[in-house]
This record gives C-alpha cells, sequence and structure tokens, in this order.
C-alpha cells in the first residue's frame, strides 16, 4: 500500500472516530431515553476489530474513541479510553482466533462486549470514587437492556457490511 | 517461550491500557477537572458538533416553517383571547408588584436578583449510557466557570462539570454525583438532595421532615455556594417510610431534563445591596455580548 493511501485511510479513521461520537451525543440529546442503551462507540470498535483483525491499530483507536466520549461526557478522562482499547484489542484477536462471520459468533460477542464495557466503567468509576453508583439490580438490568439493543443494532450494520462485501 | 517483541498487539495494549491509568490517576475524586487534554478534546469535539446540531436544527426549522404550520390560525385564535385574559390578570397584579417592592424597601433587604447570566443552547447529550451531563455552546470566553449554576426559568438544571473555550460541560442534577442544597417553600425547613442517576431526586439529609408530603415544592437555598438562593428545584413526588434518621423521600425536578434546549448559565451571582458599586434598577444591555444579561429572580 502506497503512502499517500494510508494516510488517507487513517484520516477516513480519524474522521469517522469523530463523526461516531458527535452523532451520538446528538442522537442522545435529540432522541433522550429512546437511544440511552445504544453504544455506537462500542458497536464501531467491535465492527472495527472484527472487520479489520488489526490489533495494534485496534486498540488505538478503541483508546481514541473512549477518551473523546469522555471529554464530551464529564466523566474521569480514561475511563472509557481503558474499557474500549480493551474490547477493541479483544474484538480483533477473536477475529483471528474464531469466524465472526457467523451470526452466533457476532451475537454472543456484541452482548459479552457491552456487559464487559458496562462493568469495566463501573469499576473504574467506583474506584476513583467519582460514579456515585451502586451495584443494583436496576442497574444490572440496564446493562443487560443495552446488551440486547447493541447485539441488535450490530447485526444490523453487519448484516449491510455482507451485504456491501458480496457486492463487490 | 514467544518473544514480546513479537506481540506487538499485547505491548500496543499494555502501553494505552498505562496511559488511561495514569490519566485516571491524576483526576482522582476531581470528576471534570479541567486538564490540558480535556480542554484540547472538547475543543476538537464541540465545533464538529455544532456544525451538526445546526444542519439537523437547519432541517427542523424548514419543517417547522412550512409543513408543521396546519391549524395555526385556530390556535393563533385561541392565543388571542388567552394574550387578552393574561393582560388583564397582569394589570391587576402590577399594583401588587409594586406594594410588594415598597415592603421589601421598608424591611431593607437586598433586591435579590440572580446575578449576570449567559444564555447558552444545549447542543449535545452525555454520550455514554452512565452519566447524565450535556454540552453547551458557551464557554471560557463567555465568562463561564467550573461550578456556575446553570438554570432556566422553570428551575435549576445542573452545574457546569468542565469548561473549553467556547464549550463546557453540565452535570445535570438528577446525575448520581450531583448534590444539591434545597429548603422547602412552605415550612422553610433546610434539607440536601442528591441525584438518582434516573429521573429524580433523593433526600439525603433533612433538619426535619415531619409534615412533608407529596406535591411539596422545594427551591434552592443558596447555601451550597453554587446556585443562587430562591431558584424552582423540585416538587416532592413520594414520601416513604423512615430509614435511619429521616424518611425516605424522592422529588421530581420542576425544569424537564429531558427536554432541555437553552438554558442560562449563572456567571456572576447577585450581591447584596451594600456590596453593589451603583445599584441599577433597570441595566442597559451591553450591545458588544448580547447574550449577558441581569435576569430577575423567577421565584421565592
Amino acid at each position: 500500500m502506497n503512502r499517500g493511501r494510508k494516510l488517507g485511510n487513517i484520516a477516513m479513521t480519524v474522521f469517522t472516530v469523530i463523526a461516531i461520537v458527535v452523532v451520538e451525543g446528538i442522537l442522545k440529546y435529540r432522541l433522550g431515553i429512546f437511544f440511552k442503551p445504544f453504544d455506537l462507540a462500542l458497536i464501531y470498535c467491535v465492527y472495527y476489530g472484527f472487520n479489520f483483525s488489526k490489533p495494534v491499530s485496534s486498540v488505538f483507536l478503541g483508546a481514541g474513541l473512549g477518551l473523546l466520549q469522555d471529554s464530551l461526557s464529564g466523566a474521569p478522562l480514561g475511563t472509557n479510553g481503558f474499557s474500549k482499547a480493551l474490547i477493541c484489542f479483544a474484538a480483533a484477536s477473536t477475529s483471528l482466533k474464531f469466524n465472526v462471520d457467523q451470526p452466533i459468533t457476532r451475537i454472543f460477542a456484541l452482548f459479552l462486549f457491552t456487559l464487559a464495557d458496562g462493568l469495566l466503567v463501573s469499576i473504574l468509576e467506583l474506584t476513583m470514587g467519582t460514579g456515585g453508583l451502586t451495584v443494583s439490580s436496576g442497574r444490572l438490568m440496564d446493562l443487560v437492556l443495552a446488551g440486547v439493543f447493541n447485539t441488535l443494532l450490530g447485526l444490523m450494520i453487519f448484516g449491510f457490511r455482507d451485504r456491501y462485501r458480496h457486492a463487490t | 517461550m514467544v518473544s514480546i517483541a513479537k506481540r506487538p498487539g499485547w505491548i500496543a495494549l499494555v502501553s494505552v491500557l498505562v496511559f488511561n491509568l495514569l490519566l485516571l490517576s491524576l483526576q482522582t475524586n476531581q470528576r471534570g477537572s479541567p486538564g490540558v487534554m480535556r480542554k484540547w478534546l472538547l475543543n476538537i469535539m464541540v465545533p464538529a458538533e455544532k456544525l451538526v446540531d445546526t444542519g439537523i436544527r437547519g432541517i427542523w426549522s424548514v419543517w417547522d416553517g412550512y409543513f408543521a404550520l396546519i391549524g395555526v390560525r385556530s390556535e393563533n385564535d385561541k392565543l388571542h383571547t388567552e394574550n387578552d385574559q393574561l393582560r388583564m390578570q397582569i394589570q391587576g397584579q402590577d399594583e401588587e408588584i409594586r406594594e410588594a417592592a415598597r415592603l421589601r424597601s421598608f424591611l431593607g433587604m437586598a433586591d435579590a436578583g440572580i446575578g449576570k447570566t449567559v444564555a447558552a443552547r444545549v447542543i449535545g447529550r452525555n454520550p455514554t449510557r452512565f452519566l447524565q451531563t450535556v454540552t453547551i455552546d458557551r464557554g471560557q470566553s463567555d465568562g463561564v466557570k467550573t461550578n456556575d449554576s446553570v438554570i432556566t426559568p422553570d428551575g435549576v438544571v445542573g452545574r457546569v462539570l468542565s469548561v473549553a473555550s467556547g464549550s463546557a460541560v453540565v452535570q445535570l442534577i438528577t446525575d448520581a454525583q450531583s448534590e444539591i442544597a434545597g429548603v422547602f417553600q412552605e415550612s422553610r425547613v433546610q434539607a440536601l438532595f442528591r441525584g438518582t442517576g434516573g429521573r429524580e431526586l433523593e433526600l439525603s439529609y433533612i433538619d426535619d421532615d415531619y409534615g412533608i408530603e407529596v406535591g411539596a415544592e422545594v427551591i434552592t437555598s443558596g447555601l451550597d455556594q453554587i446556585h443562587p438562593k430562591g431558584v424552582p428545584l423540585a416538587t416532592i413526588s413520594s414520601v416513604g417510610e423512615k430509614k435511619e434518621h429521616f424518611k425516605v423521600m424522592f422529588a421530581r425536578p420542576r425544569v424537564d431534563l429531558s427536554r432541555l434546549e437553552n438554558v442560562l448559565v449563572v456567571i456572576e451571582h447577585a450581591r447584596p445591596k451594600g456590596d453593589a458599586p451603583e445599584p441599577q434598577n433597570h441595566p442597559e444591555p451591553n450591545p458588544a455580548s448580547p447574550a449577558v444579561h441581569t435576569s430577575p429572580r423567577t421565584d421565592g
């Protein structure tokens, strides 16, 4: 791959990362509670990891996405940066070991990664003493609900990707 | 044994995780601390957010201006009637206001205003699931500082958590980490409320819970030194059994925090009359900064 194309790809990825966090912030503002369970950044992390299978770039992409989320959310910088970097790396590593084109693998991965992300963020906030959160059944229920919604949206996005790939 | 040099993914992961942990350790117990990196990231994100928001508002305004005008004529007639009734009411209340002002001056009370405010527009909401924050389009260059109170004419919205040059992140009063000092409007009992992370506030301290019933109005007491005194805060929505020292109580914020559009940031609290350099009853608006104005207290 020549240098120009490589730089173009990097610029495109940076643009996508910023666009995802901005669109997510605006959708959460405009759609309120209806969009609350979704985490576009997490879905993109899994999508990128599965699609490109590059652990190194996945780690940096995840950290970038998470840090941008932290900047807009007022959360301690690094909370989402830490969890998204880990999730992105796990997704890329999973794609090297499993067949991620199987719907069942995608369902399990999206659901489990959402739960893992929620738990990691909660643990980090509790450790930091900034979350003011306690582990409650309601909160776990929210997490499970987020897992279900993210899995459904993620499957739709993967479906588009498959269709595009087969078309080309 | 596999050499670590052959695992660039692991090296990258460990480096990034250590970097994030270092960032976190710098902010222990200081959520939203104004670091250079946070300002830098906000300065990247907010212009992009403003751009997309402007586009969406443009589409909405086309819809509102052309397609959503069906039935406006009948609504207009109804509003005219309502307007006439309200004007009559205002004429009746004018005299009462003058009388209240006279009595206040007799009592030597300070002319309790809210202070200097900056009007801001909400342009985004917290992109993560767990925290309750919004982004506004005013920042340091408009005089907004960390811990400034954010209100609307209906009541308190929250406080400024972090500021960049042209934007700020506001922690809503319902955020799980938010605490606010209030006073019951009727009984004048002091209380402390904290956010539940949901849609309500929970009582975390009260001087005396006797006689507090559902529907009781709570206003800010000003004791937290963040929010101005007397701004509507919440209405008690449920009163439960006594737990430890006082009854479990929940309150619904007076402002619908899910539909925030425009807010006021209190950048300077009103000073007592004695401290003011020159009393001004009708301050002239500053043409250089049309968004900055002094608003009268809305309640209490």
